[in-house]
């Protein structure tokens, strides 16, 4: 069994070093960013990234367009389409499930507990 | 065991003791570690349930009642649109939904999926007005009961307060909000990172359509940017304990499958509450209605923890000044915007307390 406030506990010591070692770094981090030059800063990056993944995509789009390849746009829209289907055939089967009277044969669903639980507290707890 | 102190040497036996110790833990360190690299993803969300409506990124779910009698009100959870609802229900034994089901409560979560590009237009309103509403009448119908109760996460929390305020006199009788921000204006560095006066979130929004999950993920982890290799270096030490690896892992894919957000959404959070504080001023406007928090009355229960770094204690504490009710309960844990919900502490302390104050108002 550790020890923990045995001082030759390496494990405990390793411990705290990193804790140590945590709070410092965010303490320093957090000053560091915590300023509105940070934030300016940020935002350029930002801009910069949303610009450049703009200009790139629609490059990359017109490319595959040329090459009469679908882009990521058009799998996206597949993607959802059959999204859309699963969860229709989800509802069916869940109706029909509904309809049938058991729960996918699982006894636990086909009898619900009553509702008639109390408390043990008093309400002012 | 013997113990040191600072005025002895450690005696032969002691040393050895630790000695075999670390030998011991070298060896599970090395197996654990082994097993680390060669498992996939940690199962998660484990506690049965079934998919009862779901509605684009919406996903409403009932969790299998295991209890001889449950209590009357259901209860419904409201996950913070930026994470997965499994932190409610990471493993067995460390899961708020099944401690909840094995006290008696009929439980349901509105969890999220990610937001497809044609879902890049909803906002606020959609989830207030809309997805709440919603899976409120779809509980009520599963259930057969005319009232609900709810406990919102962070800002399923925010959502949940905005839908209580326009909604008076709803199916709503109890609400629990655990870490849900109020007043932005203390939301610490995400003020700084997102000023008005350098963030042209019209054009992000614009550009991108729906906020990547990178883009969310990196902002929540700049908030403690030690943090990941401070967790992997405890993770290293304890490897050998094969608890904590399973938790560490849990956590791990919880944090890695953050969401990314409707650009809509996106941008009425930043503009009418990180920028307007309007939700804590009382002059939002959600679908036309004027959100006064004033306006619910209903019991509410308020969990905050002291040192969470995402919605900080600050900014979480004004709420219970703020809404109407006469019946207010307000919990403040030591810990982290995480660890309240699925940490040592919570399992201790706000899955009890939480039990306490809604089960008495669930009958």
């Amino acid at each position: 069994m550790t020890n923990k406030n045995t001082p030759t506990d390496p494990a405990a010591m390793f411990q705290e070093w990193v804790s140590q070692w945590e709070r410092a770094t965010d303490k320093f981090s957090n000053q560091l960013m915590g300023t509105d030059e940070f934030g300016k800063y940020l935002s350029q990056m930002q801009n910069f990234q949303i610009e450049f993944q703009k200009t790139f995509a629609d490059a990359m789009s017109r490319q595959l367009t040329n090459l009469n390849m679908p882009t990521r746009e058009d799998v996206l829209s597949i993607s959802e389409h059959l999204q859309s289907l699963e969860r229709r055939m989800s509802r069916i089967e869940s109706a029909l499930t509904k309809l049938a009277g058991t729960n996918n044969g699982n006894p636990a669903d086909s009898a619900a507990p009553p509702r008639t639980k109390k408390p043990v507290q008093a309400p002012d707890a | 065991m013997t113990q040191n102190r600072n005025d002895e040497q450690p005696d032969a036996g002691y040393l050895m003791n630790q000695m075999q110790q670390m030998v011991d833990r070298t060896i599970q360190r090395g197996k654990n570690g082994f097993e680390l690299l060669r498992s996939g993803q940690i199962p998660v969300g484990q506690t049965p349930k079934d998919l009862i409506y779901d509605k684009g990124t919406l996903k409403l779910f009932h969790y299998r009642p295991v209890a001889d009698e449950i209590y009357r009100i259901p209860l419904i959870i409201v996950m913070a649109t930026t994470n997965k609802g499994f932190l409610f229900d990471l493993a067995p034994g460390q899961s708020m939904v099944e401690y909840l089901i094995a006290r008696g409560f009929d439980v349901y979560m509105i969890d999220w999926d990610a937001p497809v590009a044609t879902e890049r237009n909803l906002g606020i309103a959609d989830y207030t007005h809309d997805f709440l509403p919603t899976c409120i009448e779809n509980v009520i119908a599963e259930s057969g009961e005319p009232d609900v109760n709810i406990i919102g996460y962070c800002m399923g929390g925010v959502l949940s307060l905005i839908y209580a305020a326009a909604q008076r006199n709803g199916p709503l009788k109890n609400l629990v909000c655990l870490t849900t921000p109020v007043n932005w204006h203390e939301m610490g560095l995400f003020r700084h990172w997102a000023n008005e006066k350098y963030l042209d979130v019209d054009k992000l929004v614009d550009t991108l359509g729906i906020i990547p999950a990178d883009f969310i993920a990196n902002s929540f982890e700049m908030l403690r940017p030690a943090s990941k290799t401070a967790g992997r270096l405890r993770l290293w030490e304890q490897m050998w304990n094969d608890d904590f690896v399973k938790s560490y892992r849990a956590f791990e894919r919880w944090g890695n499958e953050t969401l990314p957000l409707a650009g809509e959404y996106y941008r009425e959070t930043t503009k009418e509450l990180l920028w307007g504080n309007k939700l804590f001023t009382g002059t939002l406007k959600v679908n036309g209605d004027l959100i006064d928090l004033k306006n619910i009355t209903i019991p509410i229960m308020s969990a905050m923890a002291e040192h969470d770094h995402i919605a900080n204690y600050n900014a979480t504490k004004p709420l219970l000044d703020l809404v109407g009710s006469t019946d207010k309960h307000e919990l403040v844990l030591k810990g982290g915007h995480v660890s309240l919900i699925a940490g040592p502490n919570a399992v201790k302390r706000m899955w009890p307390n939480v039990d306490n104050w809604l089960g008495v108002r669930s009958v």
